[in-house]
């Protein structure tokens, strides 16, 4: 981590809720198998086109994303990619034959013969569909100057997955929505926003109760990816309206209060720091961070880097070693004490 | 297996997630995997098998790829782009099924690039060139004429 900040380090607009915001368009080469029909010659071969042109020259983006092979990644950095959410758990799943380009803040990226045999990825903190769809969309044109897109002009890009087809583009932002999710109201919400073509699944830590939700558009057939980035944008609105309401009675209670000012003290002291439990301190501080509960507390740009480097793969490649279970715990205590005495001297 | 959601019913889709810095998977049922957004469209569909064209005695068809309509639907996954071709009407209203619509609206090869207009225009140039073909075939020389020089402008255009 030693080239300046990454994209997840940021907190964004309407971090109270929004915590992040990707963009995913999924691309296929004209006249090759889709990727579970592909033999190791197809996999390399889409794997060099997709090399070369991004190292073509005659492109804005010659040299501009590093490429790891997935097979020559070890299990932990391939698990904390994913941890990182530059990755996606199924893509690490099976490492032979795939490979992901990066950009230097990981903001973009391209997955090579996963599910699809290209998947475009822009990652922007905080509410920006319309930074994450454009920093996609202006990497498909590029890449689309020298690779062939499987196309069909009747049903639009041809994926592997019929759900893709279309515009092969799926957003998708990761909620914080700790007030929804308490009141039970969050099924009621699913279900209206899945009328409307649109997707609420848990996030990242769900069983760990980490409250991160992820929303996401459905429908890529019929829908044109401005259309398609509308609809998430107001609709994603509309939540962060409802869960902003629920929070304010939420945060009345004095049971809700004393649960956020014991999760600050839990990770401003604690020695050893179980996931579990940092996870769900964790949501509890950054609601009380939204909320502006603490005179001199975190601000959310000391909260957004904490999550992912809490994480076990995290850990360890950053102590250059595998860590047990309970030297983890350790080091995690550590590292989110630092960053959050660092907060407090500051304010001083 | 049962499905790790309910606990009730078997599993039959498994989802990767990162559990305590591993790789794991979740089980789930049809059901559970439905509601939570994953799942195969095509083995949803397979409960009603004649609705996906599993007409008795249907010689089984082939695509270049070497899939058959059977593959797909059994691991919900197309083979190639030619398959949707090939089996253009077992997925049609599978597609229709998942998206409500059929008819692709959105950005196109090249699109929003302007040094990108070459594949949009290289397949109107094989359309005028096919018709070409077929006008002179048909001794149609009046409409060959007209569209030789639409073919020339088309090709002037691209070289600028």
């Amino acid at each position: 981590m030693s080239e300046g900040k990454k994209w997840y380090e940021y907190a964004g607009d309407d971090s109270d809720v929004i915590v992040n915001t990707r963009v995913n368009v999924a691309r296929n080469l004209a006249g090759t198998p889709f990727a579970h029909r592909m033999k190791a010659a197809d996999r390399k071969a889409v794997l060099s086109a997709v090399l070369e042109a991004a190292g073509d020259r005659r492109l804005s983006i010659a040299g501009q994303l590093r490429c790891s092979l997935m097979e020559e990644l070890t299990k932990t950095e391939a698990v904390a990619l994913a941890e990182r959410g530059v990755a996606s758990p199924e893509f690490i799943a099976k490492r032979e034959g795939r490979a992901l380009l990066c950009s230097g803040d990981e903001s973009l990226s391209v997955a090579v013969n996963g599910g699809e045999h290209l998947l475009i990825s822009a990652m922007r903190p905080g509410l920006d569909l319309d930074g994450a769809s454009n920093a996609a969309d202006h990497m498909e044109s590029i890449l689309s100057r020298v690779l062939e897109f499987a196309f069909d002009p009747e049903f639009g890009y041809l994926t592997e997955d019929p759900a893709n087809l279309g515009t092969g583009m799926h957003a998708e932002m990761t909620l914080h929505l700790p007030a929804l999710s308490r009141s039970g109201a969050l099924g009621r919400v699913a279900a209206g926003l899945s009328q409307l073509g649109l997707r609420l699944r848990e996030g990242v830590g769900a069983e760990a109760g980490a409250e991160l939700y992820r929303l996401s558009n459905r429908v890529t057939l019929g829908i044109s990816e401005q259309e398609a980035v509308f609809n998430l944008k107001s609709m994603s609105l509309q939540v962060v309206l409802q869960e902003r309401a629920a929070r304010k009675s939420l945060c009345g209670t004095i049971e809700c209060q004393d649960q956020i000012f014991r999760a600050y003290g839990i990770l401003k002291n604690a020695r050893l720091l179980p996931l579990n439990e940092f996870m769900q301190a964790f949501s509890n501080l950054r609601l009380g961070v939204a909320q502006q509960m603490f005179r001199e507390g975190p601000s959310m740009d000391v909260m957004a880097p904490m999550m992912a480097a809490a994480q076990p793969a995290n850990l360890m490649l950053r102590a250059g070693r595998a860590l047990s279970k309970a030297e983890q715990n350790a080091f995690r205590g550590k590292l989110v004490r630092a960053a959050l005495e660092g907060q407090e001297r500051k304010g001083e | 297996m049962l499905c790790q959601a309910c606990g009730k019913h078997p599993a039959v889709t498994h989802v990767k997630t990162i559990t305590n810095g591993e790789l794991a998977e979740f089980s789930l049922c049809a059901e559970c995997a439905r509601r939570m957004g994953y799942g195969n469209l095509f083995a949803e569909l397979g409960r009603s098998l004649g609705f996906l064209g599993f007409a008795p005695g249907l010689e089984e068809e082939r695509c270049r790829c070497g899939a058959a309509w059977e593959d797909i639907v059994r691991s919900g996954h197309v083979g190639c782009p030619e398959c949707y071709h090939t089996f253009y009407d077992r997925l049609l209203p599978v597609i229709q099924r998942i998206h409500g619509s059929v008819r692709h609206r959105g950005k196109t090869p090249g699109g929003n690039l302007p040094q990108a207009a070459e594949p949009a225009q290289k397949g109107l140039l094989l359309v005028k060139r096919q018709q070409l073909k077929e006008a002179i075939d048909a001794e149609n020389f009046e409409d060959a004429a007209a569209l030789r020089d639409e073919i020339r402008a088309l090709e002037a255009g691209k070289d600028e």
